[in-house]
């Protein structure tokens, strides 16, 4: 089964490669340009795997975080924050706001593909044990 | 005239009522009797006290009752001799009781002359001493009578004598009495010779045809002395209070002294307070500008970052030579990615030239609207689909300034206008040259800019609320005021959100001569 990725993120240059690093190790990948797209393309194409920018206009990364946790469809899909944002206290604030990993920038392709690997995994193993 | 005793009196009585009696006796047939009994009576005038008279009367009545009793006749003769001396008797009782009255006044003014402690002189009119009492007497030094009939000048220093002749007859032309304390202290001469302060008054009275006139003089040797005292006193007073007066001033000159370094110490304690407020702000601005810094590098430097990282791992993945394109797309990726990088560093290095103050203005003359023209050139490149850029220019062309400054203005400007606009827009560059200034405004349709943060918009690493997403080192704008500033220009802006904005630039056309009046002014 192809896996479907969404990626949201502002800047094109960035969303364009990480949607190419993830299309080229197989996934589907979805893609939306700000925080307000990315939340109505999460509910409509329910990804299994969400990456997202915390800077961007409409709505910043916390944003759609919190909409998505908040929307039943939407509740467990698992959340990468991918940002430019390195304090600590960035990272505490998205962990705590239930966010599944936390990926500065810049990144590394193994990196990401690892830690989308890793959350689907733990998802598949979840949605195991409730079925 | 001597005045007789009481004794010597007493005895002529005794020896008159023996003659009285004898004669009377011998001689009957002359009536001796009453002369002689009046004359004892008479002679009682003499003693002073009452009791001699009435002696006399009652043994003149018993003398004449004893004679007739002898004779046995001329009884009315004899009745007539008591009455007689009765009435003597009354008459010399009075004269007594008068005398008596008399005496006592005259003690008493006697007392009075000579007991009072104020020296009195009488004179007459040639001025010569008549009557001095002992107080005079004693004051000037002279003994008992010595002074009378002396001139009075002789109780004048030397330098009064020759005046006071003269001021005595104007006083008898003009008598008046003089009471003491109103005239003029003067000096008196003692025997001596020494010379003392004096009061006197004058007053005069006339006795038949002569005038006669007192003085009154009192010595105020101590009171002048107590005056004098009281002088030295007051003077030393005054010294005393001049002093304090003087002290007072250099004391109150002390305290505005004082005051003035408290004040000079109090402006300083401000001004380092001041300073020291001014440091803390620049602190707490530097701490901002770094925090500021950090946020701004995360984005700015990290974005491009990944961009080329990121390309640089699919680069690896294309190895085919039929994925060429892809591996064109990623490089030119890069490329930009490193220009992005590139300008945000050429951004920090003008500013840490400015911060140094390194940058130094070239005055040099050039046509402002062709400078444009050949500035917009250069960035043609970067204009998106369908934004053009439209020149306008009024006035003179020449203007004096720094061109490689006012080029980087107009660059960083003109970039922004572009940056933050749509595809399809205008931009609209005015240039004018006026008296002493040139304008250039330069109008986009772009974003704008939000009324808080116009506010903030020149500071270092700010970047508006709604261009977050769109690559900037958020230090253009703050350059461009540093750059005017040693241009001696300014910049306004007017802006509404998602309608466009407008940056106008003042700057003097000649900065050099704006400068030197700067100065000199």
């Amino acid at each position: 089964m192809c896996r479907k990725i969404l990626v949201i993120e502002d800047n094109n240059d960035i969303r364009e490669n990480t949607a190419e690093i993830l299309e080229l190790a197989g996934f589907k990948t979805l893609t939306a340009k700000n925080g307000r797209q990315g939340v109505e393309v999460a509910l409509k194409e329910r990804p299994d795997v969400v990456i997202c920018d915390i800077m961007m206009p409409e709505l910043d990364g916390y944003g759609v975080l919190r909409l998505l946790r908040k929307n039943p469809g939407t509740e467990t899909v698992p959340f990468i924050f991918l940002t430019a944002k390195t304090e600590r206290s960035d990272l505490r604030k998205g962990m705590e706001m239930g966010a599944d990993d936390y990926i500065t920038k810049p990144f590394d392709d193994s990196e990401l593909l690892n830690a989308v690997e890793v959350r689907l995994k733990k998802a598949d193993e979840l949605g195991q044990k409730y079925h | 005239m001597p005045r007789l005793t009481s004794r010597q009196s007493s005895v002529y009585a005794a020896i008159a009522f023996v003659i009285t009696l004898t004669f009377s006796y011998a001689m009957p047939a002359y009536p001796i009797t009453l002369a002689g009994l009046l004359v004892v009576i008479f002679l009682s005038l003499f003693v002073e006290d009452t009791k001699s008279t009435l002696i006399a009367a009652a043994t003149s009545i018993i003398i004449t009752v004893l004679l007739f009793w002898r004779n046995g006749t001329n009884f009315t003769q004899h009745l007539f001799i008591i009455f007689l001396v009765l009435l003597t008797a009354a008459i010399v009782l009075y004269m007594k009781l008068l005398n008596s009255q008399l005496n006592f006044e005259k003690t008493h003014m006697t007392a009075l002359f000579e007991n009072a402690t104020e020296g009195i002189i009488l004179t007459g009119e040639e001025g010569n001493i008549i009557l001095a009492n002992a107080a005079a007497e004693k004051m000037f030094g002279y003994e008992e009578r010595m002074m009378i009939n002396k001139p009075l000048e002789i109780l004048m220093p030397k330098w009064i004598r020759d005046q006071h002749e003269t001021l005595r007859n104007t006083f008898y032309e003009n008598p008046q009495h003089r009471s003491m304390g109103s005239g003029r202290d003067q000096f008196a001469q003692k025997k001596s010779g020494d010379n003392f302060p004096v009061e006197v008054s004058l007053s005069f009275y006339y006795k038949g045809n002569h005038r006669y006139v007192i003085a009154f003089i009192v010595d105020i040797t101590d009171r002048k002395q107590i005056e004098e005292s009281m002088r030295l006193q007051q003077q030393q007073l005054e010294k005393v209070s001049n002093e304090i007066k003087d002290l007072n001033a250099e004391l109150e000159m002390k305290v505005e002294e004082r005051t003035q370094i408290l004040k000079e110490a109090l402006q300083k304690l401000e001004q380092s307070q001041q300073e020291l407020s001014e440091a803390l702000d620049k602190e707490r601005e530097l701490n901002e500008i770094k925090s500021r810094f950090v946020s701004m590098a995360s984005h700015e430097f990290r974005t491009p970052l990944s961009a080329v990282l990121s390309s640089a791992s699919l680069l690896t993945k294309y190895t085919k030579g039929e994925d060429q394109e892809k591996r064109n797309k990623h490089i030119d990726r890069i490329k930009g990615a490193v220009k992005q990088l590139n300008e945000i560093l050429e951004d920090f290095l003008s500013l840490g030239k400015l911060n140094e103050g390194k940058v130094n203005t070239v005055n040099s003359p050039f046509e402002i609207n062709a400078f444009i023209e050949e500035t917009t050139e250069d960035i043609k490149g970067l204009l998106k689909e369908g934004q053009r850029i439209i020149c306008n220019h009024k006035g003179e062309y020449t203007i004096n300034s720094d061109m490689k400054l006012l080029k980087n203005v107009l660059l960083n400007l003109i970039t922004n206008a572009i940056k933050f606009s749509e595809p399809g827009t205008s931009i609209v560059i005015d240039s004018q040259v006026g008296e002493g200034f040139a304008t250039i405004k330069i109008t986009d349709q772009g974003l704008g800019i939000s009324k808080e943060d116009q506010e903030y918009l020149f500071s270092s690493f700010f970047r508006g609320a709604n261009v977050v997403n769109i690559q900037g080192s958020g230090l253009g704008l703050h350059i461009v005021k540093r750059y005017l500033e040693l241009m001696v220009g300014s910049i306004t802006l007017k802006s509404r959100i998602n309608e466009g904005t407008t940056f106008t630039i003042t700057i003097p056309t000649n900065l050099k001569k704006h400068v030197q009046e700067n100065i000199s002014n």
